[in-house]
């Protein structure tokens, strides 16, 4: 019984014109972007390889600059990819600075290529309301679901049926779509594809796939909630509207208003004068030390010694000073983030964005620990601040120059279990919003009148 | 057999629409229930199937009760409503087929099917064609066609001729009489006065919820129908009495 009515359920949406709609619109939007996000991303490498020959050839005793491979997936699910750090420049006694790749074209910003978190998030899950909104009110205008009830059919039975036959026909034709854009993918001669990649790959599916079943199962709740079809549409798309554009849109603001935190450039400034203050300070240092050379007589060598010390002497509180106020500005950045991210969950489409970015690895996190490791890279790179500063000093002489080249960085994107780990918040968020509107159609389903 | 024992229903507590009525349908027997909109008839078939449970009172159908048992008791029910839609994008034969399948039926012939289609009076061009190009009779008449497939002993029909030609009329009675000599239980609620004379072998005349009048074979022929049904349903003799 339940095979027959999902096999109804199933043809009877798959004859319609909005199936038809779906998949042209699927096919064509898949397709175009992964062709066109296929080809960006062959650029962006190419690019990357530009940045690394140049980087390594203006690399010197004091400065370096690393760079980050693109995330192969950022072909399909950009997250912020091109909006974060590509490269970290290192200096000697200076914090790490970020450095981003400004998009030289425009048209390209003015007119962005969709990318699939646009396609499933908002087009498909817009195509699953269209699916589901006359799943149950919309057979009780026409009558047929009296018709159905007239019969020894159970009502779980019957919603249970209902719920999977019109999944699967939307499904059809998304899978149709998303098949052509991995054949894209596959096939672009600049993209290799790793294990780590492919079982990316199947997670961002289940992903996504469970995304469709909590709209459409959304879907279905409000099509039991309701009497008229037109009625279902209009709550539907109003429910759709705030999830996936109000909340998410909102969240930052109301993060900012229960969670303050000083803008940038307040930032900025407290950090120039921290700087100046240390500089006064340095002054300070070295006239004790000048001082003390003449007042002790000391020999060139003890004075110059003392001089290095003095510089380490201010670089270290420097460094100190200034690490403390980033690290400080960054824990209350990401408490806010994390606010934000919160009251965003409360969007299935804000929880599948953030799943499909971190699988991806297009997410913030990544460029962080990007980010972390060209940190962890400096001292290494610099080897012992002392000798390095000796090389820096223009007074003190010359030393042999480091070997360039010696040490190589190399930054490996997280692992699936890494990424998996913190997609699973969003995950589990999709799956208990699915089960909600699964559990609440189907208690609404067993009080609801069928007659027309 | 169908049978309602002091059937009730009262809605929000207060409005009355069924009360305690006591109908009885023996196999091969036509029931008709004449009444105004209002009068309580597709509420009494709803509770019939179940729909809608009863305040108080119960239905019976081949002895089981429904409300009790709703899933066994719909085994021996067929449902006709008023304006059959059915699947717009599916062919007569999907629609049939599908309805049979869900009825119980699990396997059926293409043949079956057919014959099916073809003793309600379906063109044989028409099997094979969407109903959404049908016509309000055709539809019936699938809609009936249905109910013949799942082989249950009692049929409801909610005003299943409103809407109909007189020539779409009389096929649908040449139906309801086939039914009739297969031995089911026939239910039909309706406005339609004249129809009901031809066919029914019993006639409820319902007002505000209360079975007002049964009249059997022998009355509906002799008793003037229509003056009647305007003297229970509209209080019209009161009226025209004060007019003469």
């Amino acid at each position: 019984m339940l095979r027959t009515i999902i096999q109804k359920e199933f043809l009877d949406k798959i004859s319609t014109l909005r199936f038809f709609i779906a998949l042209l619109l699927s096919f064509g939007l898949t397709t175009i972007s992964a062709s066109v996000l296929s080809n960006n991303y062959a650029q962006e490498l190419a690019d990357y390889h530009a940045r690394v020959k140049l980087h390594t050839e203006t690399k010197s005793e004091g400065l370096v600059i690393v760079d980050r491979k693109p995330s192969v997936l950022s072909v399909l699910f950009p997250g912020i990819e091109n909006n974060s750090a590509r490269s970290v420049r290192l200096e000697v006694d200076l914090y790490p600075e970020t450095i981003e790749t400004i998009d030289d074209n425009p048209l390209s910003v003015l007119f962005a290529t969709v990318d699939w978190t646009f396609i499933i998030g908002i087009v498909m899950s817009l195509l699953a309301i269209l699916f589901a909104y006359d799943t149950v009110c919309g057979e009780r205008e026409t009558g047929t679901l009296a018709l159905m009830t007239s019969n020894a059919t159970p009502k779980p039975m019957l919603i249970l049926g209902k719920w999977i036959g019109g999944y699967l026909s939307l499904v059809l034709p998304c899978l149709v779509g998303w098949f052509s854009g991995f054949l894209i993918l596959i096939t672009h001669p600049q993209i290799q594809l790793t294990a780590t990649d492919w079982s990316s790959l199947g997670w961002l599916l289940f992903g996504a796939l469970l995304y469709l079943a909590c709209v459409f199962a959304l879907g279905v709740l409000v099509s039991t909630l309701t009497s008229r079809s037109s009625t279902a549409i209009v709550a539907l798309l109003l429910l759709w509207g705030v999830g996936v554009f109000v909340i998410p849109n909102l969240a930052s603001d109301l993060a900012k208003m229960v969670y303050r935190i000083p803008s940038f450039a307040s930032h900025a400034r407290e950090m120039k004068l921290v700087e100046k203050e240390l500089q006064g300070q340095r002054q300070r240092w070295h006239d004790e030390a000048s001082l003390e050379v003449i007042d002790r007589g000391r020999s060139l060598a003890e004075g110059r010694t003392l001089q290095v010390d003095t510089e380490v002497r201010f670089i270290n509180a420097k460094k100190e000073a200034l690490s403390k106020l980033t690290v400080d500005y960054h824990r209350k950045v990401d408490k806010q983030e994390q606010i934000a991210a919160g009251i965003a969950s409360l969007s299935p489409y804000a929880c599948f964005t953030s799943f499909v970015t971190q699988l991806a690895g297009t997410d913030s996190r990544n460029e962080t620990q990007f980010i972390a490791a060209a940190e962890r890279f400096g001292p290494e790179y610099f080897d012992d601040l002392s000798r390095v500063l000796q090389h820096t000093l223009p007074y003190i002489e010359a030393e042999p120059p480091i070997e360039k080249g010696e040490i190589i960085f190399s930054y490996s994107e997280p692992t699936v279990n890494e990424r998996l780990k913190h997609g699973f918040v969003p995950l589990s968020l999709l799956l208990l919003f699915t089960t909600l509107f699964l559990v609440g159609g189907y208690a609404a389903f067993l009080r609801y009148d069928v007659k027309p | 057999m169908l049978e309602t024992r002091d059937l009730t229903k009262i809605y929000d507590n207060t409005i009355l629409a069924v009360n305690k009525l006591n109908v009885k349908v023996n196999p091969g027997e036509i029931y008709v229930v004449l009444g105004a909109n209002g009068a309580g008839k597709s509420t009494t078939i709803s509770m019939l199937l179940n729909f809608i449970d009863p305040t108080s009172g119960t239905a019976l159908v081949n002895d089981i009760e429904i409300p009790k048992f709703p899933l066994e008791a719909k085994k021996y029910l067929a449902y006709v409503s008023e304006n059959v839609e059915l699947y717009r994008n599916f062919t007569a034969r999907q629609n049939l087929e599908f309805f049979a399948k869900l009825g119980g039926r699990k396997k059926i012939t293409r043949e079956e099917l057919d014959e099916t289609l073809a003793r309600v009076g379906l063109p044989e061009d028409a099997f094979k064609r969407r109903v959404k190009t049908f016509s309000k009779g055709m539809r019936q008449r699938l809609g009936i066609a249905i109910a013949i497939i799942k082989g249950a002993d009692a049929v409801l029909l909610d005003e299943p001729t409103s809407g109909l030609d007189p020539k779409g009329g009389a096929d649908f009675l040449n139906l309801l009489r086939e039914l009739k000599g297969e031995g089911k239980a026939i239910f039909m609620s309706t406005h339609d006065i004249f129809r009901a004379k031809e066919i029914a072998d019993q006639i409820g005349i319902l007002v505000g919820g209360n079975l007002v009048r049964e009249l059997t074979r022998q009355e509906i022929e002799t008793e003037d129908l229509e003056p009647l049904y305007l003297r229970y349903v509209a209080g019209y003799e009161s009226e025209t009495e004060e007019v003469a």
